[in-house]
């Protein structure tokens, strides 16, 4: 949390960029001072219209950036998480990611295993899928927080619901 | 020093040999309609911790239990947990949302967003894994009645990490080995638990190192065999590893008496005169000092007296006796002149 640059005492809520004599410098303003600089900051979720929520300028950039040729990356369809991240961290993101790793999971196990099978006790309970309401809430919320990066990951969430809706 | 009866569960054993000190089964389970905890946004995490404590409140299993958010604790509530094991390292480090539902004396907790959304553990002293499994699965099967657990028949529980996937199920032993190491074949004894498959770490578990001869042992696989046969397993380690430990400690009493003698009262003079220790070197002269239980070397001397003694030099626990924190110079000054305030009172 940093305080408001301006006042000095309220926590700053509005954090901007600027660019002058191609110097960056970071500013960070409260919601009274930014307005009082007229800067405006106000968003209606509801008119903001979600899906054309600005993407920030170096995730654009980056997904302009030609991909290796190599291998095909794999990706959870589901909560996104990819080969590299899998590679990594030798944790998986869901459920779901069982399916999109299958290959190389079973790898793994049978380093310790001399079978795959599953010989443990059983359970029975339908599976759910995400809950999008819960989501869609969360992304007002972060959008209102002007947390912008977990906001286009939220919205990613919901965007693979909607194109996916049986990998949940 | 702390008394007997606040002992968690893994410390309250009293057999006066205690190779293996304490047994542990833990299940890693996830809720289906979340992601991992890691992967999870906080309000996510936050969701799936209330959705699991108030699962665990209708539950008669946990009706003695208390539920903890990490996040309400401070520091040094927070290092209490881990030092009675009712929480591990990374829960107690990590971030957001995640904390523990556990009794009293630690036998039973849940971690809630570790590394997976629940972690059921069941901790006791001494060879008791097949108890344990009963209290775990029991509890494991109430729990999932209430709550959707990610679960496919041909994969078993689905985990964040794939080596837990299938039974979720991790069998350990805390194993204490130092006439092993005195007699120098404790090497070649945890270099073959590692070939035969299973995983070694220190005292405090993953991460952590080998002090005051202690070893933890358990299974690596989760899949491939069901939870009875890899405790049956581990806990079959467990016993040839007593096995050696305590053919390691006849030798050692019989070829080598005097010098064990004299090894356990010079620890015991350090522990009654030294004006500073840390937790490191408190640990190893314990260490020795059970040794001298197990031979009868000083009479007055108990399991009980060392775990009481041992869990008391913890930092935090050394923090809450006293009612302030300390720095860790100070802390190692607390710590002697408790030690040598509870040794002079019985010897
Ligand atoms: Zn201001
Ligand atoms: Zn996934």
């Amino acid at each position: 949390m940093v305080n408001c640059e301006e006042c000095g005492h309220n926590m700053a809520s509005v954090h901007l960029t600027k660019i002058e004599n191609n110097e960056v410098t970071a500013v960070h303003l409260c919601e009274e001072c930014a307005k009082g600089k007229g800067i405006s900051i106000a968003i209606d979720p509801e008119k903001f219209g979600l899906a054309s929520m600005p993407i920030p300028m170096q995730q654009a950039i980056a997904a302009m950036q030609p991909q290796a040729p190599s291998k095909p990356v794999l990706v959870c369809q589901s909560c996104g998480t990819n080969q590299d991240e899998f590679d990594k961290t030798g944790r998986l993101g869901c459920a779901s990611c069982y399916g999109a790793f299958r290959e190389q999971i079973d790898k793994i196990q049978l380093r310790f295993s001399d079978t795959l099978a599953y010989k443990g006790k059983m359970y029975s309970r339908g599976t759910c899928s995400e809950d999008e309401t819960f989501l869609r809430e969360e992304l007002c919320r972060a959008v209102k927080g002007e947390n912008f990066e977990l906001a286009a990951s939220i919205r990613d969430r919901i965007k693979r619901i909607a194109r996916n809706p049986e990998a949940n | 020093m702390i008394p007997a009866s606040v002992l968690p569960a893994w410390l309250s054993g009293t057999d006066p040999e205690q190779i293996v000190v304490s047994s542990r089964i833990r299940l890693a389970r996830n809720l289906a309609s979340h992601f991992f905890p890691d992967r999870s946004i906080p309000a996510e995490r936050m969701r799936v911790f209330s959705e699991i404590s108030s699962a665990a409140a209708s539950l008669p299993a946990f009706a003695e239990m208390t539920c903890c958010n990490m996040v309400d604790l401070s520091a040094q509530r927070r290092q209490l947990l881990l030092e009675r094991r009712a929480a591990s390292r990374k829960l107690v480090e990590g971030s957001g949302d995640r904390g523990t539902i556990s009794t009293d004396n630690a036998a039973l907790s849940l971690l809630v967003n570790e590394e997976d959304h629940i972690r059921i553990q069941a901790i006791g002293p001494g060879l008791c894994a097949l108890d344990l499994w009963e209290h775990a699965d029991n509890a494991d099967t109430e729990l999932g009645d209430k709550l959707e657990y990610a679960f496919e028949p041909s994969r078993g529980f689905l985990t964040s990490c794939p080596t837990n996937a299938g039974t979720g199920l991790r069998a350990s032993f805390l194993m204490h080995l130092p006439a092993l190491a005195l007699t120098g074949a404790l090497d070649q004894v945890l270099a073959g638990a590692g070939q035969l498959g299973f995983a070694v770490r220190g005292f405090f578990g993953e991460g952590s190192d080998a002090v005051g001869h202690y070893f933890q042992i358990s299974n690596r696989a989760g899949c491939g065999m069901s939870e009875d046969d890899f405790i049956h397993e581990t806990a079959l380690l467990a016993s040839r590893m007593t096995d050696y430990e305590r053919s390691a400690r006849t030798k050692l009493f019989n070829d080598a008496g005097e010098e064990l003698a004299e090894k356990v009262w010079r620890s015991i003079g350090i522990l009654l005169y030294a004006r500073s220790l840390t937790l490191r070197e408190f640990l190893s002269l314990s260490s020795c000092l059970r040794l001298g239980v197990a031979a009868g070397i000083v009479p007055d001397l108990t399991v009980e007296f060392l775990n009481r003694l041992m869990l008391s030099s913890f930092p935090a626990h050394l923090e809450l006796a006293a009612g302030e924190s300390f720095s860790s110079e100070n802390a190692d000054r607390v710590r002697a002149a408790m030690i040598s305030k509870a040794l002079s009172e019985i010897i």
